[in-house]
């Protein structure tokens, strides 16, 4: 850390923001450690997977999909929330925003990742994937699927880099001097020739801006696509016109929460108190609320339908929910996700950012386990006129499903040293009209982005 | 003797018309229950005539018209009908009993007892023998005057002085299977038995369903001749009442439907949109319909264009998404000034870029497109 009697706000925020990339405490190598030995257990359960087959998780013939599915459809919702936040608040201009949009982004994309994979694990026989290229029928919502999560995946990581190659200029000059010969030639790859001129500014403006519009419906069709691999079935439960809105709600819903978890967690680790102030967390926790209310709407609605009219096969769905097997996974998302979330988002006492990631972080556990409850529950009624419902997850499955969870982790861990989590030059475009002594220093303003060498 | 000259007589022209119905179908060849079949009654049993008359007035004067003359095919009012009735009875009895619905002609033999039906070919035959003979009353059920004074058209007086009641004649035929169509033709006439010209008929399923009531089927207008004909498919089965109503004559007639068990709406499979020529279709005919297997549809919506609509939708989709990726990232690709590339070219990240977009793409896009193709070996 340079001592510096007289630093500007520039200078403080590049360097908090790079500090990161530079600076490695043990800490950071435990942690990325012990994720590395859960993914690794998880990858050990998923060998002993692929070696014997899918009779090693609890899946069977009634039950056939399972933690894999939840999971997939609960990764892909905070995929979808990151971006979607990103891009609305890009697009409404909200100011707030700027600090929170790297993370969200990359929430996206490393979400996406671990979800993607799910349905592949979730096969016995994954090499088969294969043949969803060579045999597969466009009228079967799988294959469109596979579409828009290669699509939303790529937009993403577009999404993502647009607003990294200023950053990556500033890491070129910046990091010139610590950093290996290989990690400046990577970063002056990345930054693709960048220098702080208005047309290139305007190019890349241009195209943050047209991503933006393209990503959100991106990210409504994955999560709808998605829904209709449920929604086309005929299943109690499943097939239901409300299912597309139902997930996209759901997802934003989720996602909201996990991007507060992360916001509290980077902002500890990486000192960004300054930029991640308790108004972020307080705009996010609106929208939280807000889409609390959303979903608790499509969820009475959802209930109410079917049990008002009560088919034989939704009354035995909403029995196994409510009071059988599956109840206290009902309860514990009605109570656990909606109703002690929203006390704690509506009566505003206590300790601002707690209060708001206790409630994000029961808000993302219910919202995992709701998907659970979307899945599973209506596998388990008969609908043959014999017992098939049962299902009981195996070590494997909870193991596969950790190293998940780790695997994401894992990613942003790695990606906490190689890209800076906020957006130095954005927020640089924020603090400028304050940061008088900058322009003072230096008329033009290309100044912040190249660097001052030798500084 | 007096028989033997007759036959004589009748011989040639029976000859020559049997050889003509056989040349014209040989299914005019008279089926084994009717072979040989003699009428019961006496051509003049007056009991038979006036039975069969009342019987006519139900079954027959919808199409053959009071005089039987309606239609020209089969003119009962011709100078030679009798004689051809008597000539082959067994003949005219057999059209009646099964009916030639090629013609238009249905069968009654489920509807009318054999009596019935010999009752009404002796009735026939006194058609063409006793000079223009008009039923005095036609059978119908006026219905209840509805309250006020009914409506009087300031130019036609006449229908106001005469006061006579119009006379509302429905037909059906009496047997049919639930679920198929059959034609209800109703005839209108005026008191002094005119058709009514373009006036509107409206027919009613009565039904009863805690409460009796009419429910309509369909309304038309009356032709020249009086006649307004609709087609109606029932979905009900058994014994129905069908109603024909004008203004405020309204008239009942029986009918039968026999039901099938067989659903009454049959589908192909998907939803079939209207469209300007032929669906474009890839892949077996047999996909297309749902069989006793069950087979899935190829999509629900059947577009305009069949499959080639849907995968240009998606593909099209598809296109735009990774088109405007592409062009994204053609600006990233710009950004470097090529003058200012040295030793690193900077423009390598956003070319690798473009050929990943273009790559993924096309292999989306040959998924879709090859997807109709990949399936042959299913089915």
């Amino acid at each position: 850390m340079r001592a510096r009697a007289f630093e500007t706000r520039y200078e403080r925020l590049e360097r908090t923001a790079l500090s990161p990339l530079s600076q490695t405490g043990t800490g950071y190598y435990i942690f990325v450690l012990v994720l590395l030995a859960v993914v690794g257990f998880g990858a050990y359960a998923y060998v002993v997977q692929l070696r014997q087959g899918l009779v090693v998780t609890g899946m069977n013939d009634g039950v056939f999909w399972g933690f894999y599915i939840g999971n997939f459809v609960f990764f892909l919702g905070i995929a979808m929330a990151g971006t979607v936040i990103s891009a609305v608040l890009r697009i409404t201009h909200a100011g707030w925003r700027t600090p929170i949009t790297r993370m969200a982004e990359i929430i996206t994309v490393s979400a996406l990742m671990v979800g993607g994979l799910m349905p592949v694990i979730d096969l016995g026989r994954p090499d088969r994937v294969w043949h969803i290229i060579t045999y597969g029928r466009f009228q079967s919502a799988i294959m469109w699927d596979i579409i828009v999560i290669t699509t939303y995946l790529a937009g993403s990581l577009i999404y993502l880099y647009l607003p990294l190659i200023p950053d990556f200029a500033i890491m070129r000059d910046k990091l010139a001097r610590g950093a290996s010969a290989l990690q400046h030639k990577v970063y002056t790859f990345l930054a693709v020739g960048w220098r702080h001129t208005p047309d290139r500014h305007w190019r890349l403006e241009k195209g943050i801006g047209i991503m933006a519009l393209a990503i959100i419906p991106m990210a409504v069709l994955t999560h709808t696509v998605a829904s209709f691999i449920f929604s086309w079935m005929m299943r109690p439960g499943w097939n239901s016109t409300i299912f597309g809105i139902y997930f996209v709600i759901g997802a934003i819903f989720s996602g909201i929460a996990t991007i507060i978890i992360v916001m509290a967690v980077l902002r500890k680790f990486l000192h960004l108190e300054e930029y991640l102030t308790e108004r972020h967390f307080r705009n996010l926790s609106y929208l939280l609320l807000t889409m609390l209310f959303f979903y608790l709407y499509l969820v009475v609605t959802e209930y109410l339908t079917v049990g008002y009219n009560l088919k034989t096969e939704e009354k035995h769905l909403l029995e196994i929910l409510i009071l059988g097997k599956n109840a206290v996974w009902f309860w514990f998302y009605i109570i656990g996700g909606m109703l002690i979330p929203t006390v704690l988002l509506v009566f505003r006492k206590g300790p601002v950012i707690p209060r708001i990631v206790s409630a994000s972080i029961l808000i993302t556990v219910a919202m995992w386990i709701k998907r659970f409850v979307i899945v599973v529950p209506p596998l388990q009624v008969p609908m043959m006129p014999f017992e098939v419902g049962n299902y009981t997850p195996t070590w494997i499955e909870w193991s596969i499903t950790v190293g998940s969870f780790a695997a994401f982790m894992l990613i942003f861990a790695i990606l906490v040293k190689l890209v800076p989590m906020i957006s130095i030059w954005e927020m640089a475009e924020e603090i400028e009209p304050e940061a008088t002594s900058l322009t003072e220093e230096t008329p033009e303003r290309d100044f912040a982005f190249t660097g001052k060498k030798g500084s | 003797m007096a028989r033997l000259k007759w036959l004589m007589a009748v011989l040639p022209v029976a000859f020559f018309l049997l050889v003509m119905t056989m040349a014209v179908s040989a299914q005019e060849e008279i089926p084994d229950p009717y072979a040989g079949l003699e009428n019961l009654f006496s051509w003049q049993d007056e009991t038979a005539i006036t039975a069969g008359g009342e019987l006519y007035k139900q079954a027959c004067l919808g199409c053959h018209g009071l005089d039987g003359s309606n239609l020209s095919g089969s003119d009962f009012s011709a100078a030679d009908y009798p004689q051809k009735l008597e000539n082959r009875a067994n003949f005219y009895f057999w059209i009646l009993s099964a009916g030639a619905l090629e013609r238009g002609m249905p069968g009654y033999k489920s509807s009318l007892a054999e009596e019935e039906r010999w009752q009404m070919i002796t009735y026939l035959h006194s058609l063409g023998a006793v000079p223009e003979e008009i039923p005095e009353t036609i059978v119908t059920e006026p219905a209840e005057v509805t309250p006020g004074t009914p409506e009087v058209t300031p130019g036609t007086p006449e229908v106001v002085i005469e006061e006579k009641e119009n006379i509302l004649k429905l037909i059906a035929p009496g047997e049919i299977i639930s679920g198929q169509p059959v034609l209800l033709t109703a005839y209108l006439w005026d008191g002094e038995e005119k058709p009514i010209a373009d006036a509107t008929v409206e027919f009613f399923i009565r039904v009863d369903f805690f409460a009796t009531d009419d429910v309509k089927i369909g309304e038309t207008k009356t032709d020249d001749e009086g006649k307004a004909v609709i087609e109606y498919s029932p979905r009900l089965s058994g014994d129905l009442e069908i109603v024909a109503r004008y203004e405020t004559v309204e008239t009942v007639t029986a009918l039968y439907a026999a039901a099938t068990g067989e659903p009454l709406y049959k589908t192909e499979a998907g939803l079939h949109l209207p469209a300007p020529g032929t669906e474009i279709f890839i892949g077996p005919p047999s996909s297309l319909g749902i069989d006793e297997s069950g087979s899935a549809p190829t999509s629900a919506f059947r577009l305009p264009g069949g499959v080639v609509s849907w995968l240009l939708i998606l593909v099209g989709g598809v296109a735009l998404i990774w088109a405007t990726y592409l062009y994204v990232m053609y600006q990233v690709f710009v950004i470097p000034i090529r003058r200012e590339i040295k030793d690193t070219n900077t423009r390598l990240i956003p070319l690798i870029g473009m050929a990943a977009i273009l790559g993924v793409a096309a292999v989306l896009m040959t998924m879709l497109l090859t997807g109709p193709y990949s399936q042959f070996h299913l089915f």
